[in-house]
């Protein structure tokens, strides 16, 4: 007679071999989820599951918004003469970016800018409009739908690996 | 008059419980969406076999930065196409690309630069394909990350 698996026992298992997998997840985890993040940042995509939740000030959609038309103005002359208007990819040295730091603990990974210019886009709002451009999960929220796929398949990998 | 270039892709939710297949296409439509966004991005095309010339001509590289837009050819220069790349479900067919509701310009724009019809094959501008027509399909990679998605949430016999 055929056993009928549920879903929630479908998670016990498979939190039963992650727990094997787990170090070795988190290695792998490490070594591409920062890569992840800039990528989608720089190409004008939120990591953020919708550009995030919280709907004042963001777009609700995968894609950032556009620069304001005062900031556009200012593109491309001065100290911002190196950045165009597209896309809109929070590059303009690039410290902020490359401020993202990440730390692996007993069961989660850490990640944070230490950027202070980083909490405008995330949390406060930047420009007049205070527009938010999410970069990082806050709580309750998730990674977009391709990023999550991504770690899952990372996930897959260190169940390969752990097996051998 | 332009048309929409989109995909309609069928996909076999049989498994999925009846409460989670909004989520699991919810999923699959942001899986896909983002996926096209990251491979245009990279200059890659996510359709299987499909071409996306590698550089820009020199006249338009110009034309493009002069406009604030980046030198590599990443099918943006105002940005209005990409944002209207859109994935919806009508039952279990996922279709996904620029809809009616994008507006003329972006449909064109699309057509074009996939060589959608006849007619765009006629024009000169490069093909830059990010979404399949009649009888091409996405890479293989990407239907399989689609159907690991409705796997994940299917309840097995």
């Amino acid at each position: 007679m055929p056993v009928k698996i549920k879903r929630s026992q479908k998670r016990l298992i498979a939190l039963t071999i992650t727990e094997r997998a787990k170090p070795k997840f988190f290695r792998i985890l490490k070594k591409f989820i920062k890569s992840e993040i800039i990528k989608a940042i720089e190409s004008g995509r939120s990591p953020v599951n919708k550009g995030g939740t919280d709907p004042s000030g963001t777009s609700g959609k995968l894609r950032f918004e556009k620069y304001s038309d005062s900031y556009s103005d200012q593109l491309g002359r001065g100290k911002l003469k190196s950045k165009g208007k597209r896309p809109v990819n929070l590059t303009v040295s690039g410290k902020m970016l490359r401020s993202l730091k990440s730390r692996i603990t007993k069961n989660s990974i850490n990640l944070w800018f230490s950027n202070p210019i980083a909490k405008y886009h995330d949390r406060l709002g930047a420009g007049k409009k205070g527009v938010l451009r999410r970069m990082l999960p806050h709580d309750g929220e998730e990674f977009n739908a391709g990023i999550r796929k991504r770690i899952a398949n990372a996930l897959i990998k260190a169940i390969q690996l752990s097996k051998k | 008059m332009a048309i929409p270039i989109t995909k309609k892709i069928k996909l076999d939710f049989s498994k999925v419980s009846r409460s989670d297949r909004s989520l699991a296409k919810e999923e699959v439509a942001e899986y896909i969406v983002d996926t096209i966004l990251d491979r245009v991005s990279s200059q890659s095309s996510p359709v299987s076999k499909g071409k996306f010339k590698p550089s820009l001509s020199k006249d338009y590289k110009k034309i493009k930065t002069k406009q604030g837009g980046s030198s590599k050819p990443n099918l943006e220069l105002t940005g209005d196409m990409l944002d209207s790349i859109d994935a919806r479900f009508k039952g279990s067919t996922l279709s996904v690309g620029i809809h009616k509701d994008a507006g003329e310009l972006n449909m064109l724009k699309a057509e074009n630069h996939n060589k959608f019809t006849k007619r765009a094959n006629k024009t000169s501008l490069p093909e830059r394909k990010f979404i399949p027509k009649k009888g091409e399909n996405f890479k293989r990679e990407i239907m399989r990350d689609i159907k690991d998605i409705i796997d994940s949430y299917a309840s097995e016999d």
